[in-house]
């Protein structure tokens, strides 16, 4: 497929093979319609068939790769709300994993907290009940509700470390890596990991628990950043508090 | 006298330019036809069409048996056949003559047709563009295809999008991410699934990492309507440098992506439409939807849209409606659908580099059956010239 490239946009496909073979096809067709067929050989016909046949597949099967504004990341509008002759799919794509998430209206009190001066809040809904940032905008503090105990403490655990390239726990080290603190809406399991590498990550978590739901508040980003929002997020997770009225 | 046996060259372009041959093709192509029609049911209008029309060998998959054997040859072989055989047919039959040129006009004419139909099935593109009043877009979005989007979010300037098509999910086992120390591995591939909270009765995920780890993945058999569309499901382990970042659920049927971290790069995941990005921008001013007064009867739809193209210093608006495309840097933008109440429109975004071959080859054909016929007439009307002259004037 023919990308266009041009600033600010670069966009890379690396399809060389293709296009020769289809550059390729043209010419023989080319070359079959000037040449006069009483004197092509069957060779040469034979090259113009495989070739065209070949072409069938040259189709984009290579990884891009497009370098882009941070606006020209965010979603479109989904074909899906579409009315009229576009008709939604049918496995509905947009909702089907949404039954794993619960919602702030889905029953049972909503979690508030008092924001730190400087950080941002905002909700783009889906999966995020809402998204936090610190000052500098590099450090991502998401929260997520979701229904039960969403498989469970050592699960959930788990999950976090491997975004960070951290191996799997058991129940264990799991207890030596828990942290109890003391909010208003109750003891939360509060994590702390560090990633390898040069560059190290660093991920604090913190799971609250109400009636058959269980919050999610994760603070994820580079060591030196995380570290600095620390002691903020510290208050944040202390002011946690349940609101039944909503 | 004796027979001089043919060189072996001309009876091969003798059997090429056979008119057997192309009664046999002609033939084929009503076959295929028939079956490619009657495949629509199970497989719909696309899924036909590229398993018979658009492909070499038609296949037959054995059930249950993962095996597959070519029973028929598919459209494009007939169809580069036929036009070998009119090809040769042309150079071996017809006099290179003034008193012919009619009939090389129309062959001419046929052969571009072909051609622009081989082009047209092995570039066309056909791309869908959403957008909302008020919202600036600078994407396509395909409407059939999905690819996994791995995104480099670390510089808060820039986002470095990597796309992997779905084809290569489908096929590949390790995948490299050009640019990144990432591969992609692809631990289970599902056409079509049905994704819900996952109960304990439930096996246990193959993700360990991401939302697919409280998510049951059901396989279900891919929807053949042209209406319903797949939800699809691939269980996917990025690694790099030899380190796992765990087995994670992709599908389109997730609203956000999913984040992981190496070596201080944050990476997101998702599984969506396949996007083109275009080096200019559109910007929907209004969308309308005409009815006739007094009825529900629509009359117009079109979209006012704003282009920019910062690169060209171009700034104009567009309106667009039906069957008044937007032609724009080899691509057609058509007014397709709409929805949200009246505040999204959707632009179908055609790019075909062999669009104006059918176009020509109709005016050479045409022009090649006129020229045919005022010759022709020519010639009849001069034999019968002295057949009127009475005897003995």
């Amino acid at each position: 497929m023919r990308r266009l490239c041009a600033p600010p946009f670069a966009v890379r496909t690396n399809c060389a093979a293709n296009r020769l073979l289809c550059r390729g096809t043209v010419a023989g067709m080319e070359l079959a319609m000037s040449t006069g067929m009483a004197t092509l050989p069957a060779p040469s016909l034979m090259t113009v068939l495989v070739l065209i046949l070949s072409c069938a597949d040259c189709r984009q099967e290579q990884v891009t790769l497009a370098s882009l504004p941070k606006a020209q990341g965010a979603p479109a509008a989904p074909p899906a709300v579409a009315q009229a002759s576009v008709a939604p799919p049918s496995a509905a794509p947009a909702s089907a994993a949404a039954p794993a998430f619960a919602t702030a209206e889905e029953g049972g009190p909503a979690l508030k907290w008092s924001l730190p001066g400087g950080w941002v809040e905002t909700h783009p809904g889906g999966m995020r009940y809402a998204t936090l940032r610190p000052p500098g905008g590099s450090v991502d503090v998401s929260v997520v509700v979701l229904s039960g105990p969403a498989g469970g403490e050592l699960a959930n655990v788990n999950r976090w470390r491997s975004q960070i390239g951290l191996s799997a726990i058991g129940e264990p080290a799991l207890s030596a890596a828990r942290v109890t603190l003391h909010a208003k809406a109750g003891d939360l399991a509060v994590y702390d990991f560090l990633s390898d590498g040069e560059k190290q990550s660093r991920m604090v978590a913190a799971l609250a628990t109400n009636g058959d739901r269980t919050w999610f508040l994760k603070m994820l980003g580079d060591a030196v950043e995380v570290k600095k929002a620390r002691p903020e997020f510290n208050h944040l997770l202390q002011s946690l508090h349940f609101d039944a009225a909503n | 006298m004796p027979r001089t046996k043919a060189h072996p060259g001309t009876r091969v372009l003798d059997a090429v330019a056979s008119l057997k041959l192309t009664i046999a093709c002609l033939v084929c192509l009503m076959v295929l036809v028939v079956a490619c029609t009657l495949a629509q049911v199970r497989m719909g209008t696309l899924g036909a069409v590229t398993a018979y029309i658009r492909s070499a060998v038609v296949w037959w998959h054995l059930p249950g048996m993962g095996l597959r054997l070519p029973v028929f040859p598919g459209g494009l072989t007939v169809g580069v056949v036929l036009l070998i055989n009119l090809i040769v047919a042309q150079g071996r039959r017809l006099e290179a003559s003034w008193r012919k040129s009619g009939l090389w006009l129309v062959h001419a004419g046929l052969i571009l047709l072909f051609v622009g139909e081989f082009i047209s099935g092995a570039r066309q593109v056909e791309m869908q563009l959403p957008i909302e009043e008020g919202q600036t877009v600078a994407f396509l979005e395909s409407p059939r295809d999905l690819e996994l989007a791995i995104t480099d979010v670390t510089d808060p300037a820039r986002d470095q999008v990597h796309g992997i098509p779905e084809a290569l999910l489908s096929h590949e086992n390790l995948i490299a991410v050009p640019g990144t120390p990432l591969s992609i591995k692809v631990s289970r591939y599902y056409q079509n699934a049905d994704l819900s909270r996952r109960a304990d009765a439930d096996p246990i995920s193959l993700a360990t990492a991401g939302v697919g780890t409280s998510l049951a993945v059901r396989e279900l058999p891919p929807v053949s309507r042209d209406d319903e569309r797949d939800l699809r499901a691939v269980f996917i382990e990025p690694i790099a440098a030899g380190k796992s970042y765990g087995t994670w659920l992709v599908s389109n049927g997730l609203g956000a992506p999913q984040t992981f971290i190496d070596e201080g790069r944050t990476y997101t995941l998702s599984l969506r439409q396949r996007r083109e990005y275009l080096p200019y921008s559109l910007t929907l001013k209004k969308f309308s939807h005409d009815i006739y007064p007094g009825t529900d009867i629509p009359k117009n739809f079109s979209s006012l849209v704003h282009l920019s193209n910062p690169a060209r210093g171009e700034e104009r608006d567009v309106l667009i409606s039906m069957n008044q495309p937007l032609r724009y840097a080899g691509k057609a933008f058509y007014q397709a659908s709409f929805g949200k109440n009246d505040t999204l429109s959707i632009l179908q975004v055609v790019e075909n580099p062999g669009w104006l071959l059918p176009y020509i080859s109709c005016v050479l054909v045409a022009a090649g059956l006129v020229l045919h016929f005022a010759l022709s007439l020519g010639r009849s009307l001069r034999r019968r010239q002295p057949a009127l002259i009475p005897a003995g004037a």
